[in-house]
């Protein structure tokens, strides 16, 4: 499970390394509720500078340290299913 | 209840042939309230459904009743209820949306006397909420008026078979003196072919893309569409499935036009007027819709004038007026409710018609 | 190797993208029924019966067969379905002004006869798709559009409390109230729609979950202080919990 570039566009994938924790955003279904941002227990979900085709600033997952957990609370949380994917690694 | 022997007449009330009929419809489904005057409906189907492992359930309410019946036609199945008169208004919201969502209900409307409560004596008075309706939007319901216990039992079967055809409600609109009336009928075999729903019913998206049967159309163009389709289909009943009763017509100066089982009383007296040697002619809609509009205009063009008997303030007058459009004088006789007008008074109404 | 922990339920269209306003618990209500439909597999034999208001469009993101029950009527157009096919597993979907103002006699009615149905109710406190008017369930005191100086008893009278009232009924096999503002409660809802779910599937009758439920847009409060009201406010009233279950006297 590699570069998650390829499947669309619209789907964001920041880390790329193998076998790490992490989450794949779709920016097209997030509606910027934020409520994710307070679930990640790792604080790695942030407001972006980039908006979606409806202008929400959207939401971002950025794991420099690989700190991810893979616990799915955001994922959980989200109203918009706009977090479609979890994996734990 | 009733015995059915195929080939064989027997003496039956009115509600209970209805019933009986719609059984050997092949009515999957009866959901119902109780209204005097057609609760026999409901109680011989209480038995019969059970008896024969069919869906049978005392709603709590009309539009309970109405919608269970909407939810069982929407898996393509074979359902009815039944009610009268004030209880169908109950029921309006549901027929527009069962139009709308092209759904094949039956319902028997045995008609009392209106508006309001009113009470428990025959009436006409239900032809405007029957083929107008009181539901919301452009819709049409498919009406079928019989005037005898043996005719309730043809359109019985008629009723579901073009509900099923045309994938629109339909109303088999008796009256109470119908439903309380015994006559002998014979019952045979539901006549029509089976219509198949495989392309739509709701069974479950095994194998296939789900279904969804929805009225909520949130845009413009998607919502004009759906309706010109059902206006389609209106048209195309106005063209194919026109019933109607004819008699003395061609060389009347006057023609009588009635519905139901008030058409009886009607027609006795003009057979009386005619042999009296007056030209009078009969006409009786069997289908209320689709209208008999093209063979009216036809009728215009010899006839000399039209009387409408009704046993309501003036309703299905209305149709034939817009059906002649002017071309002829249309007149009304008639009384609000109760018992049918005798030959008699019927015969001197008809005769007043000729001056 | 990493594996999978979250995806969207398969019971899901492809193509879906949800129309609720932001922060809206529909979603999470939803996709609870669409990863039970999922364990319990079950989309393929399903007929769901929606509601008007906001539940209705249910019909657009999952991918099951479904009907479009009148207002009120939804209890009424799924026992039709469920009686001319005992064999289908039929669920409906509603607010509570739906479920439990216009539509109680049908959703009282169906509990009473023991329908082999599961019933989902969101409890939001208002109606949502007509822009926040006051709703069966509106708290006393809450300002709604209709309730300008907030709900009094002398003209409104009381909220109702429907996971109770289900539960009263003698053919409910199960009868739940659960909350969406936490991760955990999140985790118990799913668990309890399953149940509601599964009566059905085992023939034990009537089925029914009451879930609290946010409205930010009209509540005019963030996602996040609204299940903060959810907490505060409405689970003191509405109390979380298990009001019937028949299949701790089975199991």
């Amino acid at each position: 499970m590699g570069n998650f570039k390829k499947i669309g566009d619209t789907i964001e994938n920041v880390s790329s390394e193998v076998d790490m924790s992490r989450i794949v955003i779709d920016s097209e279904k997030c509606k910027a509720c934020y409520l994710c941002i307070k679930e990640c227990p790792k604080h790695l979900i942030k407001i972006s500078d980039k908006t979606n085709k409806l202008g929400d600033k959207i939401v971002e997952f950025n794991d420099s340290q690989n700190a991810c957990l893979g616990c799915a609370l955001c994922a959980t949380r989200c109203p918009d299913m706009a977090i479609t994917e979890v994996y734990k690694g | 209840m009733v015995e059915c022997i195929a080939g064989k007449k027997v003496l039956t009330k009115g509600n209970y042939a209805i019933a009986n009929a719609a059984v050997i419809a092949g009515c999957d489904c009866y959901f119902g309230y109780p209204i005097t005057p057609q609760s026999e409906i409901g109680e011989f189907m209480s038995g019969k459904m059970q008896e024969l492992k069919r869906a049978y359930v005392s709603a709590e309410s009309e539009l309970a009743a109405i919608n269970m019946t909407l939810g069982a036609c929407s898996t393509g199945k074979k359902a009815m209820t039944s009610s009268s008169s004030c209880a169908v208004s109950l029921m309006q919201e549901a027929l527009s949306y069962a139009t709308s969502d092209e759904l094949p209900v039956v319902l028997i409307s045995v008609m009392r006397a209106g508006p309001g409560l009113g009470n428990i004596f025959p009436s006409q008075g239900d032809y405007n909420q029957s083929t107008i309706g009181g539901g919301d939007g452009d819709y049409k319901i498919i009406v079928l008026s019989p005037s005898t216990v043996q005719e309730a039992v043809d359109l019985t079967y008629k009723t579901f078979y073009l509900a099923h055809k045309y994938r629109n409600p339909a109303i088999l609109l008796a009256d109470g003196l119908l439903g309380q009336m015994m006559e002998p009928v014979e019952f045979g075999e539901y006549p029509y072919p089976e219509i198949d729903n495989y392309s739509w019913a709701l069974s479950g998206a095994k194998g296939r893309k789900s279904r969804v049967i929805r009225s909520y159309c949130p845009t413009e163009g998607p919502q004009c569409e759906h309706i010109r389709h059902l206006f389609d289909k209106y048209k195309l009943l106005e063209e194919k499935e026109v019933m109607y009763e004819e008699l003395y017509a061609d060389d009347a100066d006057l023609l009588v036009l009635s519905f139901g089982s008030l058409s009886r009383n009607v027609k006795a007296a003009i057979k009386k007027l005619r042999e009296k040697g007056l030209k009078i002619g009969f006409f009786r809609p069997i289908t209320l819709f689709p209208f008999p509009n093209k063979r009216l205009q036809e009728l215009a063009g010899c006839v000399k004038k039209f009387l409408t008997i009704e046993v309501n303030m003036g309703q299905m007058v209305r149709d034939v007026r817009l059906a002649v459009n002017g071309r002829v004088p249309v007149e009304f006789f008639g009384k609000p409710v109760g018992s049918w007008p005798s030959v008699e008074d019927l015969e001197s109404a008809i005769e007043g018609a000729m001056i | 190797m990493e594996t999978q922990v979250f995806k969207i339920p398969e019971s899901f269209k492809k193509d879906f993208r949800y129309t609720f306003c932001p922060g809206c618990d529909h979603g999470v209500a939803i996709r609870l029924v669409g990863e039970v439909m999922d364990e319990l597999g079950i989309r393929e034999n399903t007929i769901a019966a929606t509601s008007i208001g906001c539940s209705v469009t249910l019909y657009d993101f999952l991918d099951v067969d479904a009907i479009e029950a009148p207002h009120g009527r939804a209890l009424a157009v799924a026992t039709g379905v469920k009686r001319a096919n005992p064999d289908k597993f039929v669920f409906t979907y509603s607010g509570d002004g739906d479920f439990a103002s216009i539509g109680l006699a049908e959703s009282l009615h169906a509990a009473l006869r023991g329908e082999s149905l599961s019933a989902i109710c969101i409890n939001n406190t208002t109606y949502g798709m007509t822009g926040g008017q006051l709703g069966p369930t509106t708290l006393l005191g809450q300002v709604t559009t209709t309730s300008p100086t907030g709900r009094n008893v002398e003209y409104y009278g009381y909220p109702i409390k429907i996971a109770e009232h289900v539960a009263l009924c003698d053919g409910t096999a199960f009868s739940a109230r659960v909350s969406l503002d936490t991760i955990v409660n999140i985790r118990k809802a799913k668990q309890a729609i399953k149940k509601a779910f599964e009566v059905q599937l085992h023939g034990l009758g009537f089925g029914f979950v009451e879930i609290l439920s946010t409205c930010p847009t009209n509540w005019h409060m963030s996602p996040e202080q609204a299940h903060e009201r959810v907490r505060n406010e409405m689970m003191p009233v509405f109390v979380p919990g298990i009001y019937k279950d028949v299949t701790e006297k089975l199991f």
